[in-house]
């Protein structure tokens, strides 16, 4: 059970379906790892159930009801059981490819971790976009091989990071499979991946990083994390 | 039959009946839900069919002991239409995801809590000051993000997320203490 989670507005924003897609895409994938932010997703969609409930509703169309039976068929209402097997089968053969990584990523990379191009962005760290259409965030994956430190950075906006695999520490602690880190425009941190197993992140951003420090600005140019 | 019961009267039946049934209930309540998020009358009959359509296919995929009816029906309503506003599809868990991490197994009087709790949470929310009853509404039906609200209310941020956030602890503290 991961010790760093979403923050409760973000968890709000994801049940009332505001959240940009990158947002909605790193939580969905957090959800995948935390019991306790779904059961709480849970209650605030809960929320959104009751509201649909004391809404004034607004008349359909005459002939909606009718419309609607015509279009119902028998052989379409999916069993319960019927349902499950496929989904997992489908997961199991993306996954093939992709190494378990949540289903609401899988979803996005399509062609699974192969199909990836990895940009590299400073020794033993590589970048690789999300296409995800949204005019203000944006959605990568980020690689940091074992033991290799980013150098030290503020935000110019809000980042999200979701490790996936791995784990890398910084001064707010350790973050491992699921944790989730908030860094925003007055945390300047320089986080550094664990020895032993590359650590493979989901970063979403609003807004491009600075780098603080004489390394960092050095790389700045050339380094668009 | 409750709306619950019709649910799995589709999946146990094939009822059109209680289909219709659920139809009635609500087809108009969601049409009222997507126009207030913006879509005009013809758009929004197209999403509250496409919802429907769900219901009647995933009836099966609901279970009572889980989410009351409305919920179920909202969450799907919510997806259909960010589905027609992307090109992608809303990123969702997958309750039959492999690396999903489980919950502890549920003890037996833990789906009977959940139902009890959708009725309290009603009082909870009938019992809302005003401001922040409709600082959640505005949540949940305006489409707005936190960060949009307070543009709209022109209130700081903060001063939204704490108000909402107040809410929310209000309506928990609430359920808590009917407990």
């Amino acid at each position: 059970m991961p010790r760093f989670h979403v923050q409760e507005d973000l968890l709000v924003d994801y049940a009332s379906g505001a959240l940009p897609a990158p947002v909605s895409l790193l939580v969905a994938s957090h959800l995948t790892f935390c019991p306790r932010c779904r059961e709480e997703v849970g209650e605030f969609e809960a929320v959104g159930g009751l509201m649909l409930e004391e809404i004034n509703p607004i008349a359909m169309a005459a002939d909606a009801l009718e419309q609607a039976l015509d279009g119902l068929v028998d052989d379409d209402v999916e069993t319960h059981q019927g349902s499950a097997p496929p989904t997992a089968a489908k997961h199991a053969a993306k996954h093939a490819d992709s190494g378990a990584l949540p289903a609401p990523l899988v979803e996005v990379m399509r062609g699974g971790m192969d199909a990836i191009s990895w940009t590299r962005r400073a020794r033993g760290v590589e970048e690789a976009n999300l296409i995800i259409d949204d005019a203000r965030y944006s959605a990568s994956l980020m690689r940091i091989q074992p033991g290799v430190s980013i150098p030290n950075h503020t935000h110019t906006g809000a980042e999200l990071t979701l490790v996936l695999r791995g784990g890398f520490s910084d001064a707010g602690g350790h973050y491992g499979a699921g944790d989730v880190c908030h860094a925003d425009t007055d945390i300047s941190h320089a986080p550094t991946a664990d020895p032993g197993e590359a650590c493979l992140c989901l970063v979403v951003a609003d807004g491009p990083v600075k780098l603080t420090g004489l390394v960092g600005r050095m790389l700045n140019p050339f380094l668009k994390l | 039959m409750t709306l619950e019961e019709m649910i799995q009267a589709i999946a146990r039946d094939h009822s059109r009946t209680a289909f219709a049934g659920l139809f009635e209930h609500f087809a108009p309540r969601l049409k009222s839900y997507v126009m207030r998020l913006g879509a005009d009358e013809r758009a929004a009959e197209e999403v509250v069919q496409e919802t429907m359509l769900m219901v009647w296919r995933k009836a099966g995929a609901f279970d009572p002991d889980r989410a009351a009816a409305s919920t179920w029906v909202f969450t799907i309503a919510r997806n259909k239409r960010i589905d027609r506003i992307r090109r992608e599809a809303r990123p969702e868990y997958d309750p039959n995801d492999p690396l999903l991490v489980g919950t502890a197994p549920e003890t037996a009087d833990q789906p009977l809590q959940r139902r009890q709790h959708g009725d309290r949470l009603r009082a909870a929310i009938a019992t809302l000051p005003e401001e922040q009853a409709s600082l959640v509404r505005l949540a949940f039906f305006d489409d707005l993000s936190h960060r949009e609200i307070a543009t709209d209310q022109s209130i700081p941020l903060g001063t939204v997320k704490s108000r909402i956030r107040l809410a929310l602890l209000r309506l928990r503290r609430d359920l808590e203490d009917l407990e």
